[in-house]
């Protein structure tokens, strides 16, 4: 199905990415709240968390808030409530 | 709290305008074994449960099962956007159409409304984390049923991510719950709940830093 406002290019790439990244980390927090003392599975955590950081920051600056709380990329519009939902990409 | 992320956990894409399919995918909206039932039951039963580590899992289940959630409506709403009334009707959706348009229900796909007599909470941590347990696999089960009834590879993903994921969780709260049994002092009154929980607390894993000495009751 073609959807008129489907993510393309680098804003999809790097959506994906996050995606990766976040399941990535939601897999190791869920799996430290039962192992709580695995250092192998905290420093991963810690590297994984770095890396989504640094990628949700660069997809904020360029493509606008993915929390409500980013910095807010215009001057003169409110990015969050006037840039789409992620049911409707 | 919580904080929004404008993000969708796992990708959704559908192939194909599939009303049918939506209509199936109610079950794991607001069916008893669906996300909602699945949110809800963790996040209410965070509050009685006696270490940080199984408060520390329900919270971060309990949450991404509202992701889950939200992948579940994409998909239904992905399924349906297109559809005009007589594909709905052919799909089974008439009778949601009247109701309420192409929005959401919490309903399954029997059409039962949601109720929160799909799960409980009994102040008891193997109670709890058992159902919590066979929670994951009625899931799971549904998943594969779901599975059985689409030839829609975007759908068919999608699945197949929420299915492997019921499966995680059964194995996570499955080490809970064996944490909790194993250091179980099976020597003690079960009616003394303040001793039973004082060792309980302690032995777990030797680290009094998670310890709650009194449990009031």
């Amino acid at each position: 199905m073609t959807n008129s406002t489907a993510l393309s290019g680098e804003q999809a790439e790097m959506m994906l990415n996050l995606q990766q990244i976040g399941l990535t980390i939601t897999d190791l927090i869920e799996y430290l709240d039962t192992h709580p003392y695995d250092s192998f599975a905290i420093a991963r955590f810690n590297q994984a968390a770095a890396e989504y950081h640094t990628l949700h920051d660069a997809y904020a600056q360029q493509f606008g808030a993915l929390r409500s709380d980013d910095t807010n990329i215009s001057a003169d519009t409110w990015i969050w409530g006037t840039s789409e939902f992620p049911w409707r990409y | 709290m919580w904080i929004y992320e404008k993000k969708l956990q796992y990708p959704v894409n559908v192939t194909a305008t599939n009303p049918r399919m939506a209509q199936m995918l109610f079950t794991a909206y607001g069916g008893p074994d669906g996300e909602l039932s699945a949110a809800l039951r963790y996040l209410n039963q965070r509050y009685t449960m006696p270490t940080m580590n199984t408060r520390a899992l329900l919270t971060d289940i309990g949450t991404e099962e509202m992701a889950h959630l939200e992948i579940i409506a994409t998909l239904i709403s992905k399924l349906t956007e297109d559809a005009d009334l007589a594909e709905l009707a052919a799909g089974g959706m008439e009778g949601n159409f009247i109701e309420h348009g192409k929005a959401l229900f919490y309903v399954s796909a029997t059409d039962n409304p949601f109720t929160a007599t799909y799960f409980n909470a009994k102040d008891d941590p193997i109670a709890d984390l058992v159902e919590d347990m066979a929670a994951e696999q009625k899931a799971r089960v549904s998943y594969n049923h779901l599975l059985d009834v689409t030839d829609d590879p975007g759908v068919i993903d999608v699945l197949r991510f929420l299915r492997e994921r019921e499966i995680v969780h059964f194995q996570r709260f499955g080490e809970a719950k064996r944490t909790r049994c194993n250091n179980k002092p099976h020597h003690l009154p079960e009616h003394n709940p303040v001793s039973y929980f004082h060792i309980l607390y302690a032995s777990y894993e030797g680290n009094h830093k998670n310890t709650i000495i009194n449990k009031p009751k």
